[in-house]
C-alpha cells in the first residue's frame, strides 16, 4: 500500500488539474482589483535607539500617527497604508543594509529616511539605484541632487537655509555689519561657518572675526574678549553642544557686553538657561526655529499643528521634549508623499515625482514646501523665524503651550 | 588681559590636579590609568545631583563627592588594577582602565543624560569679573592640594609608604610593606582628589558626562611637561598648559590654540624629556 501525501488526499488528479485551472483562472480575473486594494506601503527607516534616539523616536510618532490620521481616512487612493519601519540605530552600515531590504526586498512604493544625515548619504545611490521615490530626512546640502538622484526629495529645511535666514536677520534686520563667528571644532561647526561667510560676502561684507572653538573648552571668554577687540557688533554661533553654547551666553553676559547673539536652534533649548549664571543673560540671544512653533496672541500654534496636538493629545506627551519640529517632522514625510500620489493618482515613482514638481505649495503643519524639476529641497524660507530666546509666550511660542 | 591670565590659569589648576591624581596612582602602581578624568566627571555629576535635585546644603554635596570619588577609586584599583598588573608585565592597564573609564562615561550618559547641567555655585557670590570663584577656586585648590600631597608624602607613615613603592615596589613588600592594601588606598585617595577637583572645577565646566576624557588628556600632558612623580611639576604643567592654551587663543586665535599649545609641549619634551621637574632614570648596568 502506498502512502498518499497529505493534502492530496482522496482527490483525483482529474480534479486536482480541474482546481487548479478554475484556480489560476480566478486569481487572473481578481489580479487587478487586488492590485487597487493592496496597500501602499511605506519605507521607514529611523534611528528609535541609539545617539539620536529622543529626536528620532518624535519623528517616528509623528509619522505613525500621520499614516493614521490618513487610514482614518481611507488611506490614499483608496487604499490602505502600511508601514515596514526599520530602526537603523545610528548606525549608516545598517542604515545602507534596511535601505536595500526595503526597496528590494519589501515592495515599497517610497522610502522615508533615515533622517540624519550621516546615515542618509550613503543611502542615496540604493534608493535611486532602485527607482523608488525618496523622502530624506537630513539637512546637509550634498543629499539633494535632482540630476545624481532624481527621485529624492527633502522634507525638511536646508542647513543652508538656516544659515542664510541668520545672516538676512543680522544684517538686514538688526542692521548689524561686524559679524563675530564662533563655532565648534565638529565637522558641522566648520561647515557652517564657511556658510556663514558665504551668504555674508553677498552683502559685500566679511567676519571681523571667525573661531573654531573645542566646544568641551571649560572657558570662553578669551574668544569672546577677542571678538570685542575685534569690533564686533553681532555674534552668530554655530554650535548645537549645549554646555558650550551656555558658556558663551553666559560670557558675553558676565562682560556685560550687550551685543546680539544670533545662531543654531540650540541656542533656544531650555537646557541653555538652566546652565545660565543670570537667565538675563538669554536677552538679545535669537535662535533660528520655525513658523510652527509660533504661537498666536491666544496662545494657539498654527492651526494645522495645534489641531494635530490636539488629536493626539493622549500620546504626545513623551515627545514633547524633543520639541515640535522632530514630530512634524516625521509627519512631513508622510503629507508630503500623500500630497504627491494623491494628485499623481498613481503610486508609479515618476508620477509621482511629476506630480510633487508640479504642486505649487505642499502646506505641511511642519511648513510650506514647493518643489521644481531643479531644485527637490522644497522647504521655504518662510518657515523658519528667528526666535527671542528670552521673551515670554506668545511672541516666542517655544515649546508648545496649549493642548485642548 | 587680566581675564585672559585668571582664565588660563583656572584651565591650569583644574589641568593640574588632573595631573596630581594621575601621581599618586602612578606612585604604587605604575599605572597612568586612563580613567582619571573620570572621577572628576563623577564628582561633579554627584554634587550636581545632590545639591540641585535633592536640595541638600553644598557642603554634603561636598562630602557626599569625596565619598563617590573614593568608592569609584577603589573600584578602579579592584576593577581595573589589581589583577592585572599581578599577572602580567605587559601594559594591559592601557585597555583596562581604558574599558572602566567607556563604561563608566556611558552609564553616566544613560543614567545623567547627554546635556551639561548646571553646577551650584559654592559661595554666595555675584559675578566679580576676574575675582569670581570659578576661576579661583580651582586655582587655590590645586595649589593646596599640591602643598597637601607633599606633606602627606614627606610628613605621614603611609606617604613615605607610597615613596617607597614609587621607587621599588619589590622592596617595599620584602620589607613587609603590604603593597596591595597600599595601592588600593591610592587609588581610594586619587578618586578622592579626581572627584574634588570636578568639585573645584564644576561651575567652569558644568556637570557634564563627557568631561572626563577631556580633562583626563589635558591632565596627562600636564603630567607629562610637569614630570611624572612631581606634585610642583604637575602644577606647574597645568599653568603652563592652562596658560598655553589662553594666550594662544588671544594671540593667534582659538583655530591654532591646541596646535600651538601641544607643538610647543612636545618641543619642550624633545629637549627635556623628563619634564620640567621630573627626574631621569638610571639603569644600572
Amino acid at each position: 500500500m502506498t502512502k498518499k501525501q497529505p493534502g492530496i488526499v482522496g482527490v483525483s488528479r482529474r480534479r486536482l488539474m480541474q482546481g487548479v485551472g478554475a484556480a489560476s483562472l480566478t486569481s487572473g480575473l481578481a489580479l487587478p482589483a487586488y492590485a487597487q486594494s493592496k496597500p501602499i506601503r511605506m519605507g521607514w527607516i529611523a534611528a528609535v535607539s541609539g545617539m539620536f534616539a529622543s529626536n528620532a523616536q518624535a519623528q517616528d510618532w509623528g509619522f505613525h500617527m500621520a499614516v493614521a490620521d490618513l487610514n482614518e481616512k481611507g488611506g490614499l487612493l483608496g487604499r490602505p497604508i502600511e508601514i515596514v519601519m526599520r530602526d537603523s540605530a545610528a548606525d549608516p552600515s545598517k542604515a545602507v543594509s534596511f535601505a536595500k531590504e526595503l526597496v528590494y526586498n519589501e515592495s515599497i512604493d517610497v522610502l522615508c529616511g533615515p533622517i540624519n544625515s550621516g546615515e542618509a548619504l550613503p543611502t542615496l545611490g540604493i534608493v535611486s539605484g532602485a527607482k523608488k521615490l525618496h523622502l530624506i530626512g537630513g539637512s546637509v546640502e550634498e543629499l539633494i541632487d535632482p540630476v545624481k538622484y532624481p527621485l529624492g526629495f527633502r522634507n525638511l529645511n536646508a542647513n543652508g537655509q538656516w544659515i542664510k535666514v541668520g545672516v538676512k536677520f543680522m544684517v538686514e534686520d538688526l542692521k548689524k555689519t561686524k559679524v563675530a563667528i564662533i563655532n565648534d571644532n565638529t565637522g558641522y561647526g566648520v561647515l557652517s561657518r564657511e556658510a556663514v561667510t558665504k551668504y555674508l560676502a553677498a552683502y559685500n561684507l566679511k567676519p571681523v572675526y571667525t573661531a573654531t572653538v573645542d566646544p568641551n573648552k571649560p572657558d570662553v571668554t578669551d574668544e569672546l574678549l577677542k571678538a570685542k577687540e575685534a569690533g564686533a557688533d553681532v555674534i552668530t554661533e554655530w554650535s548645537n553642544a549645549t554646555g558650550f553654547v551656555a558658556r558663551l551666553v553666559n560670557a558675553r553676559g558676565e562682560q556685560n557686553w550687550n551685543v546680539p547673539i544670533v545662531g543654531h536652534p540650540t541656542i533656544l533649548q531650555e537646557q541653555i538657561a538652566k546652565l545660565l549664571t543670570k537667565r538675563s543673560y538669554w536677552d538679545n540671544v535669537y535662535g533660528l526655529g520655525y513658523q510652527h512653533q509660533i504661537v498666536d496672541a491666544q496662545g494657539n500654534l498654527p492651526t494645522n499643528v495645534q489641531a494635530f496636538m490636539d488629536k493626539h493629545k493622549d500620546t504626545i506627551g513623551p515627545f514633547l521634549a524633543a520639541g515640535l519640529p522632530a514630530f512634524l517632522q516625521g509627519h512631513a514625510a508622510v503629507t508630503i508623499y500623500a500630497a504627491g500620489l494623491t494628485k499623481a493618482g498613481d503610486p508609479d515613482p515618476m508620477k509621482v515625482k511629476a506630480a510633487l514638481e508640479s504642486i505649487p505649495v505642499i502646506n505641511a503643519p511642519y511648513g510650506p514646501f514647493s518643489y521644481t524639476p531643479t531644485d527637490h529641497n522644497g522647504f521655504q524660507d518662510a518657515g523658519i523665524v528667528l526666535v527671542n530666546a528670552n521673551a515670554q509666550l506668545p511672541n516666542r511660542g517655544y515649546p508648545p503651550v496649549k493642548i485642548a | 588681559m587680566l581675564l585672559v591670565i585668571v582664565s588660563g590659569l583656572a584651565l591650569g589648576g583644574l589641568y593640574g590636579m588632573t595631573a596630581l591624581v594621575y601621581n599618586v596612582m602612578y606612585s604604587t602602581s605604575k599605572v597612568l590609568s586612563f580613567g582619571t578624568g573620570q572621577f572628576a566627571m563623577v564628582g561633579g555629576i554627584v554634587t550636581a545631583w545632590l545639591v540641585l535635585d535633592f536640595h541638600l546644603p553644598t557642603w554634603l554635596g561636598f562630602l557626599a563627592c569625596l565619598v563617590s570619588g573614593a568608592a569609584f577609586g577603589w573600584l578602579a584599583e579592584v576593577i581595573a588594577v589589581r589583577r592585572i598588573v599581578a599577572v602580567s608585565d605587559e601594559h594591559l592597564w592601557v585597555l583596562s582602565t581604558l574599558a572602566l573609564s567607556t563604561m563608566v562615561q556611558e552609564a553616566m550618559a544613560i543614567w545623567w543624560g547627554t546635556d551639561p547641567t548646571p553646577f551650584p555655585r559654592v559661595f554666595p557670590q555675584e559675578f566679580a569679573g576676574a575675582f569670581d570663584q570659578k576661576f579661583w577656586f580651582p586655582l587655590i585648590l590645586a595649589v593646596l592640594m599640591a602643598v597637601g600631597l607633599e606633606q602627606f608624602y614627606r610628613r605621614s607613615m603611609i606617604g613615605k609608604l607610597f615613596i617607597a613603592m614609587s621607587e621599588d615596589s619589590f622592596a617595599a613588600r620584602a620589607r613587609g610593606v603590604a603593597t596591595d592594601r597600599m595601592r588600593s588606598l591610592s587609588y581610594v585617595l586619587a578618586g578622592m582628589l579626581g572627584a574634588l577637583s570636578g568639585f573645584a572645577g564644576g561651575q567652569l565646566t558644568f556637570a557634564d558626562f563627557a568631561l572626563g576624557t577631556a580633562l583626563g588628556l589635558s591632565g596627562f600632558i600636564a603630567l607629562a611637561v610637569g614630570g611624572i612623580g612631581s606634585s610642583l611639576g604637575a602644577l606647574v604643567g597645568g599653568a603652563v598648559l592652562g596658560m598655553l592654551t589662553a594666550l594662544t587663543t588671544h594671540y593667534f586665535g582659538a583655530e591654532y590654540q591646541k596646535t600651538i599649545a601641544i607643538g610647543l609641549l612636545i618641543l619642550l619634551l624633545v629637549v627635556r624629556p623628563q619634564g620640567l621637574f621630573g627626574t631621569t632614570r638610571v639603569r644600572q648596568v
